[in-house]
C-alpha cells in the first residue's frame, strides 16, 4: 500500500502574499502590476455531457452492459490510465454501434473522450459500419480551439502550440494510428474486399481533412500499403 | 477561514509512491489539485521493461520511482497563474521561482489526454534546472522546414515557427527530454494500457518536430530504435 500525502499549508495568507509571474512586468524593471485575473472560476472544468446515470444501452447483453458502465466511469473520470481500459476489447458489433452513438453525444470540445471512442472502434475494425464511422470523423469540421471548437482559432503561443494542435485533431490522429497499427500487424485484413475498400475510403477521406498532420499521415499510410 | 487541510489518498501499489509533500497554493482549485495529484500518481506507478540510452541518461529507468524523483527534486510547490494567457496549461518562471510550477485553469478545462498533460508537466519541470541554464529553448531556424520541405507553421493561424524560441537544439532540453520520456513509455511501459501507450507515441512524435538540428533528431530516432 502506498500513501500519497498532500499537505495544503496555510492558505489565504500564502495566496494573498504570494506574487504571481503574471503580476510582474519584467519589461519595466519588475514593476508590480495589478493582480492578474486568475481567480479560480466556479466552473473550471470543461462542461461535458452528464453521464446519463450509467444506464447502459438496452441493446447490449447483460455482461456488455456491465462493461458499458465501466466505459462510462472511465469517460467521466477522465483517467486514461484506468486499468479497466484493458477490459474493453473484443467488443461485439452491437457494442461498437453503441460506441458510435455515444460518440455523437460527446461535446466536440471533449477531444480526449471522443478520441477514446475512436480508439475503441478503430483498434478492432469489424464492419462496414465501423469504417463509415471513421469516415465521418474525417468529415467533421476541424476543431478550431480547445475551449470552443466552433470559435475562432486562438493566437498560438508557439511554446505549447504543438500539444494544443495535436489535441485539436486527436480523434483524427487516433484513427490513423490504429488503422496503421492493424495493417502493420495484420496486413491480411486487406484481402477482405469490403475491409480494403472501407480502409481505402477512410484514408482518402482523411487526406481531404484540412489539417496537414492528418492528411499527410493518411497519404503515407495509403502509399505504404499501395491502396 | 484559515484551516489546515490534509488530504490523504490511498494508492494501491506494490511499492511506496508517497511524494515528499508537494504544496499547493490555496487558490489552486481542488479539481486542479486532484488532477495534478492523479497525473503524478500515474507517472509514479509506471513499470518498464527497458529504456533507451538517452532515457537512461536523463531519467535512468522507465520506472515510476525515477519519474517521481525527477519531478520532486525539481518542483516543490504549485500555484495558479495565467502563464501568459492563451492556451497555456502550465509553466515555470525560472527567474521568479525555478522550483515552482504554475498551472492554469486550462489544466483541466482542456480535454488533453492524461499523458499529454504529464508531458507538459515534465517539460516544464525540466525548465527548473538553473544549473543548466533552465534549458531555455533555442530559436527555431530560419527557414524552419518540416520533413515535407514546407514551412513549419501553426495549422490555425499560419504563423511560422521560424525564429521563435520554441525549438530545442539538443535532445536534453525540455522538448527533447519529454519526447524521450514519452517515446520510452510507449515502448517500454509494461503496466500502461494501450491507450496510454498510443497517446505517448502520438505526442512524442509531434514534439520531435521541435528538434531543430537534423543530426540531433536523427540521433533521437536512432535512440528510439534501441
Amino acid at each position: 500500500m502506498g500513501l500519497l500525502l498532500i499537505s495544503q499549508r496555510n492558505n489565504e495568507s500564502l495566496a494573498a502574499n504570494t506574487l504571481k509571474p503574471s503580476q510582474l512586468d519584467f519589461t519595466n524593471s519588475n514593476e508590480i502590476q495589478e493582480p492578474a485575473a486568475v481567480t479560480p472560476s466556479k466552473n473550471s472544468e470543461v462542461a461535458t455531457e452528464s453521464v446519463s446515470a450509467t444506464i447502459a444501452p438496452p441493446t447490449l447483453t447483460e455482461p456488455e452492459q456491465k462493461l458499458w458502465i465501466t466505459l462510462e466511469e472511465i469517460l467521466k473520470s477522465k483517467n486514461d490510465s484506468d486499468a479497466r481500459v484493458k477490459e474493453l476489447k473484443n467488443l461485439t458489433p452491437a457494442f461498437h454501434k453503441a460506441l458510435i452513438e455515444k460518440y455523437n453525444t460527446l461535446k466536440m470540445e471533449d477531444r480526449n473522450g471522443r478520441g477514446f471512442i475512436v480508439f475503441l472502434v478503430a483498434k478492432d475494425l469489424k464492419s462496414a459500419e465501423d469504417l463509415d464511422f471513421l469516415q465521418k470523423v474525417y468529415q467533421e469540421a476541424p476543431c478550431m480551439n480547445l475551449e470552443n471548437c466552433n470559435g475562432s482559432s486562438v493566437e498560438d503561443n508557439p511554446h505549447n502550440a504543438g500539444i494544443d494542435q495535436t489535441t485539436l485533431v486527436y480523434p483524427q490522429l487516433v484513427a490513423l494510428y490504429q488503422i496503421e497499427k492493424q495493417l502493420d500487424s495484420h496486413p491480411e485484413i486487406l484481402k477482405d474486399p469490403a475491409l480494403r475498400a472501407g480502409i481505402f475510403a477512410t484514408l482518402k477521406q482523411a487526406e481531404a481533412f484540412p489539417v496537414p498532420s492528418v492528411h499527410d499521415r493518411a497519404e503515407k499510410i495509403r502509399q505504404k500499403y499501395n491502396l | 477561514m484559515k484551516k489546515h487541510l490534509l488530504a490523504l489518498l490511498l494508492v494501491t501499489a506494490t511499492t511506496t509512491t508517497s511524494f515528499a509533500a508537494l504544496t499547493f497554493d490555496s487558490d489552486v482549485p481542488a479539481n486542479i489539485q486532484s488532477q495534478m495529484v492523479e497525473d503524478l500518481a500515474f507517472m509514479a506507478q509506471i513499470e518498464g521493461s527497458g529504456q533507451t540510452p538517452f532515457h537512461k541518461e536523463i531519467y535512468t529507468a522507465v520506472d515510476g520511482k525515477a519519474y517521481k524523483n525527477f519531478f520532486e527534486t525539481r518542483i516543490f510547490s504549485v500555484g495558479l497563474d495565467s502563464c501568459g494567457g492563451g492556451a497555456a496549461v502550465a509553466c515555470v518562471q525560472p527567474f521568479f521561482d525555478p522550483n515552482k510550477m504554475w498551472l492554469t485553469e486550462n489544466f483541466i478545462k482542456f480535454s488533453h489526454p492524461q499523458v499529454a498533460r504529464s508531458m507538459v508537466v515534465y517539460h516544464e519541470a525540466r525548465h527548473s534546472e538553473s544549473k543548466n541554464g533552465n534549458w531555455m529553448h533555442a530559436n527555431c531556424p530560419r527557414p524552419f522546414l518540416g520533413a515535407d520541405g514546407k514551412d513549419m507553421v501553426s495549422i490555425w493561424t499560419g504563423a511560422k515557427l521560424e525564429g521563435q524560441p520554441a525549438c530545442d537544439s539538443t535532445y536534453k532540453g525540455s522538448y527533447g527530454s519529454s519526447t524521450i520520456m514519452l517515446k520510452n513509455i510507449s515502448k517500454y511501459c509494461s503496466n500502461c494500457n494501450e491507450k496510454v501507450k498510443m497517446d505517448a507515441d502520438i505526442y512524442a512524435m509531434d514534439q520531435l518536430n521541435r528538434i531543430s538540428k537534423p543530426a540531433v533528431k536523427q540521433s533521437m530516432l536512432a535512440d528510439f530504435a534501441n
